[in-house]
């Protein structure tokens, strides 16, 4: 795995949103140890987070949209627009609004919780300080949102749902 | 007065009834007395004949006969003498002579005796004998000389004729006789005690006393339940009662009843005789058409003093005596009523009297000429001209214009029945006499117009009552337009302009001001005021202006009566007077007896205030004096209130400010810290777990210090923000039944003591009223500190009971833990506060910060107690409790 931005028209299993390098690091690092496979976007910034979503192609062969992932791991703290932004403008376009979104922040509190909820957040998560706990948290998302969470569009040929 | 027929027959009748009787009486006596006299003589005659020719003596003859001799003694008696006298002729010889004959007249006898020595001598006499069994009888006794065959005188023969049973009907006859010449005379003295009732009695009352020998004598009248001494006679006045009573026992039967010894008679009132030591009475009733209403009573100190002769005495009295009284009582009530109506008839006119002269009303007779032919003293009172001025004189020439148009108008109709007018007269002094005059026509008998009577009614007064009635209800209206207007209004000013202008109305001002007083700054400050019309300019007017600023603190109402006549003026008189003001009304505004200001009224002319002019003053003043008081507190208490708001106002927004901070340091905690703490954790565990074999002893332990560390910071990070959350969350306060709270957190903590043996003891507890949520945090604080410090006993025991204090309810948690020192009581409620080493209790030193925080968001409270070695006791109170 690496940081570089895949190509908008290959298709992706998950993108994930983070502004910290270090958070982006000890994620990328927790899902590699978790061994789910698939294709991995990751954005930086709000922004590039919406460009990559909003500005994909047209329809894929399979039905699914171009460029658009199984599930958004959207960190809330981003440079440029926030992941609150960032989560309003996904689920107010269409064209992006099935897609699950987990916002995965540091210890949010109950008002940003409700408002991620209210803005359609598919699930909200807080990222432990322990890095075990953290480990296991991640690993417990993926598994849940690409294994065990049907979509909602017909999975590509070679999903990483349909394998082990 | 009324002739009375029937008085003259009275006395009359009285006389001829006296007078029947009295005839009858001597008639009777006479020819009982002749009959009697007669018989006498004829058998006094036969007695001596037929001693005379049967000397001697035959045993059967009726008189009683006795023979003695010369010597005196007794010779021979026949068997009618023995029959007689009782005695024999032995027992006759053993006694003196004649000893038979009653002592009184036997010496009388024996004195005529020797007068029987001659012959032919009789003696006759008639006298009163002893029997032998004592018993008296009368004798009639012939005496004659005895003579024997040669002719000589022997003794003597008494031939004695027993007539006791005609002397006894002679004493009755008598006695009778006595009684009808008294009757008759009690008769007469009755019918001359006249028609007076009392005189009348008093005259019964004595010869009924006189006429039964009694002590004594009266008359008694029903009166309710009583019978009442009217008059007496030799007794006291009394009153006995009608029930209990002979005189009522005669009342209620109509018969005459007596009583022989009332000693032991029960229809007697003895408690009224014994102390009199009356013994025998006789009571009559004096009937009068039917009923009794009076009873003649006669009593007596002796028993048995009263007989059937003193009853007929009586009952032949009883009808003259009720007649008597009746027409006595008859005569009494004609008396009387004419009394009366003598007496009305001479109340009456002095009525008339009082209503023509004295009356309020005046009265004016005019003739049909419309000329005054009377008035009375009242109407030339009312108008103030004497009698003989009004007199002659029609009644137009004592009336105002308009009132004799009016008459004119009714004259000239000259109407059938009374009418009314309204008229206004005008006296002598010129003032208006307002009156209303009820004027009726004067007929002749034949129907004829002959003048005009009129009753005049002075109204004048009720005019003035009136007029004053409507001026000071206008008045009133405006004063209490005024309070309206005064508590409608805001500020003092408005509330001056509002008084002043309604003031105008009722008082004829050229200038008017409200002015308040600032003693403060020397001045008076105008609030409001009108010059001849138009608003004063609300200036302050220094005090020196005032001739003496001190008279106006005292409060007084002062009055300048001109003030052109005041020397030297202070210079705002002397402003006044040139705005056209000459007589000036200050009336104080008063604040609990404190002068707050004035109202002042200038008139336009000298002595122009009037006594109303003040008093309407006075009675706006009071209100005003109030309403602006209040409108100042009210401009005060704005001005308090706004600056109060303002320094809130400040003090939130550095409070709001505040707790930003507070919030942004929260979050700054809960987020911003958090990430480059978990990175910290996480990549020195990434190092230690991919590279710790590659790393020497003291790096590696150093390595786990860091490890060790960011993970302690979590933890703290974590307390906080929950610390935090704890005190901004919303209370939702609802019924919590503290059991089930328990219950689940010793559930949830379970796993904590698995290992362990803990005797548990958890009492009943109550139901309060407080956020589930927080009671349950705090009850897992407090649970899990005591399964905390328990941990070193072997056998722990904690209890949770329930706790109550002062209106709130709550939970205890008990431990026989390490305890502490109460010296740290306060401290162990302190935020990351421990009284332990980390390494021994681990946890974030934050629990009972959290409870106490929970405690006193309820309004509630929390608190510990506990002896090192000895356990602790937490005691959280959260709120009231229910009764669900």
């Amino acid at each position: 795995m690496s940081d570089a931005v895949l190509q908008p028209r290959e298709p992706i299993d998950l993108l994930v949103v983070s502004g910290s390098a270090a958070d982006l690091e000890l994620t990328l690092l927790s899902l590699a140890q978790c061994e789910l496979g698939g294709r991995l976007a990751v954005a930086r910034d709000g922004e590039a987070a919406l460009e990559l979503l909003l500005g994909a192609g047209g329809p894929r062969d399979d039905g699914r949209p171009a460029g658009l992932p199984r599930l958004v791991l959207l960190d809330l703290e981003l440079p440029k627009l926030d992941g609150f932004e960032v989560l309003q403008q996904l689920k107010a376009n269409p064209r992006t609004r099935m897609i699950p979104v987990v916002v995965f922040t540091s210890d949010a509190d109950e008002r940003d919780v409700v408002r991620c909820y209210q803005l359609g957040a598919n699930s909200c998560v807080a990222k432990p300080v322990a890095f075990d706990a953290f480990r296991e948290t991640v690993a417990e998302l993926g598994r849940y949102w690409l294994r065990v969470s049907r979509p909602p569009f017909p999975a590509p040929g070679a999903s990483p749902g349909r394998q082990g | 007065m009324e002739p009375i027929p029937t008085l003259p027959v009275v006395p009359s009748l009285l006389v001829v009834v006296a007078a029947v009787l009295a005839g009858l009486v001597a008639a009777g006596f006479a020819l009982v007395w002749r009959r009697e006299r007669s018989r006498r003589l004829a058998a006094e005659r036969q007695a001596a004949a037929a001693a005379h020719r049967l000397a001697g003596a035959t045993a059967a003859m009726r008189e009683a006969m006795s023979v003695y001799d010369a010597a005196g003694r007794p010779a021979w008696i026949n068997p009618a003498f023995e029959r007689f006298t009782g005695f024999t002729l032995e027992e006759l010889a053993e006694r003196p002579a004649l000893d038979y004959v009653h002592a009184e007249e036997r010496a009388a006898l024996l004195a005529r005796w020797p007068e029987l020595q001659t012959a032919g001598a009789a003696l006759e006499a008639e006298y009163r004998i002893t029997t032998r069994w004592g018993e008296q009888r009368w004798a009639a006794g012939v005496w004659t000389a005895r003579l024997d065959p040669q002719g000589r005188v022997d003794g003597c023969i008494g031939v004695e004729t027993d007539v006791t049973a005609r002397r006894r009907a002679d004493e009755t006859l008598q006695r009778d006789a006595a009684l009808f010449q008294t009757i008759a005379e009690a008769q007469q003295a009755i019918g001359a005690a006249g028609l007076d009732s009392t005189a009348v009695m008093h005259a019964i009352a004595e010869r009924s006393r006189a006429l039964t020998a009694a002590a004594g004598a009266s008359i008694e009248e029903v009166q309710g339940d009583w019978l009442v001494t009217r008059v007496a006679s030799g007794v006291a006045a009394e009153r006995v009662p009608l029930g209990a009573s002979l005189s009522g026992l005669a009342v209620r039967t109509g018969a005459l009843q007596r009583s022989d010894d009332a000693i032991d008679d029960r229809r007697v009132d003895r408690a009224t005789y014994m102390p009199l030591a009356i013994r025998s009475l006789l009571v009559l009733p004096l009937p009068a058409e039917g009923r009794t209403t009076h009873v003649l009573k006669v009593v007596s100190l002796e028993a048995r003093a009263f007989g059937e002769r003193e009853e007929r005495v009586l009952q032949l009295l009883a009808g003259l005596m009720g007649a008597a009284l009746r027409h006595a009582a008859v005569f009494e009530l004609r008396q009387q009523r004419l009394e009366e109506r003598t007496r009305a008839l001479q109340e009456s006119e002095q009525r008339f009297k009082q209503l023509v002269d004295a009356a309020q009303e005046g009265i004016w007779v005019l003739d049909d000429r419309g000329v005054t032919t009377y008035v009375n003293h009242r109407m030339a009172e009312l108008l103030g001209h004497p009698n003989g001025d009004i007199l002659g004189r029609p009644l137009a020439d004592f009336l105002d214009a308009a009132s004799r148009a009016e008459v004119q108008r009714g004259l000239a109709e000259r109407p059938a029945g009374p009418r009314r007018l309204d008229l206004r007269f005008r006296r002598k002094d010129g003032a208006d006499l307002w009156t209303i005059v009820a004027t009726s026509p004067i007929l002749a008998r034949d129907g004829a117009f002959v003048g005009t009577v009129g009753l005049v009614t002075d109204i004048t007064e009720r005019k003035r009552a009136e007029d004053q009635l409507r001026r000071s209800a206008e008045r009133l209206r405006t004063l209490h337009d005024i309070d309206q207007a005064v508590l409608a209004a805001r500020s003092p000013a408005e509330i001056a302009r509002a008084a002043l202008g309604r003031l105008k109305r009722l008082v004829p001002v050229q200038r008017c001001s409200i002015t308040l007083f600032d003693f403060a700054h020397d001045q008076v400050q105008v609030v409001a005021g009108y010059t001849g019309g138009l608003p004063l300019a609300a200036l302050p007017i220094p005090l020196s202006a005032f001739s003496s600023p001190e008279v106006l603190r005292r409060g007084v109402v002062r009055y300048v009566e001109d003030l052109a006549s005041l020397e030297p003026r202070p210079p705002l008189y002397e402003q006044l007077l040139g705005e056209g003001v000459r007589s000036l009304l200050s009336v104080p505004l008063l604040v609990d007896g404190e002068a707050i200001g004035e109202l002042n009224l200038g008139l336009g002319q000298p002595g122009a205030v009037e006594p109303e002019h003040r008093d309407i003053a006075v009675e706006v003043a009071a209100p005003l004096a109030i309403a602006i008081q209040h409108a100042r507190l009210r401009d005060e208490l704005r001005r308090r209130t706004a600056e109060l708001e303002r320094r809130i106002a400040e003090r939130s927004a550095e409070l709001q400010e505040a707790v930003l901070e507070l919030e942004g340091f929260a979050h700054a905690i809960g987020h911003d810290l958090r990430a480059p703490l978990r990175h910290v954790h996480g990549f020195i565990q990434l190092l230690l777990a991919e590279h710790g074999r590659r790393l020497d002893e003291p790096a590696r332990h150093y390595a786990e210090r860091v490890r060790d560390a960011a993970r302690d910071l979590g933890t703290m990070m974590d307390a906080l923000l929950l610390l935090a959350r704890v005190s901004r969350q919303d209370l939702l306060r609802r019924p919590t039944p503290l059991d089930a709270v328990v219950e689940e957190v010793l559930l949830q903590l379970q796993p904590e003591w698995e290992e362990r043996q803990i005797d548990w003891q958890v009492d009943a507890l109550p139901t309060v009223d407080c956020d589930p949520a927080l009671a349950r945090l705090a009850v897992e604080q407090l649970v899990s500190n005591a399964v905390k410090f328990t941990r070193p006993r072997s056998r722990a025991c904690i209890r949770i009971a329930a706790a109550r204090q002062e209106g709130l309810a709550g939970l205890l948690v008990q431990d026989n833990g390490i305890g502490f020192r109460m010296t740290y009581a306060d401290k162990l409620f302190g935020t990351f506060q421990r009284l332990h080493p980390s390494e021994a209790f681990e946890g974030a030193g934050i629990g009972l910060a959290l409870v106490r925080r929970i405690a006193e968001r309820h309004g509630g409270r929390a608190w510990a107690e506990g002896e090192p070695d000895q356990g602790a006791t937490v005691h959280l109170l959260l709120g009231p409790e229910t009764g669900a």
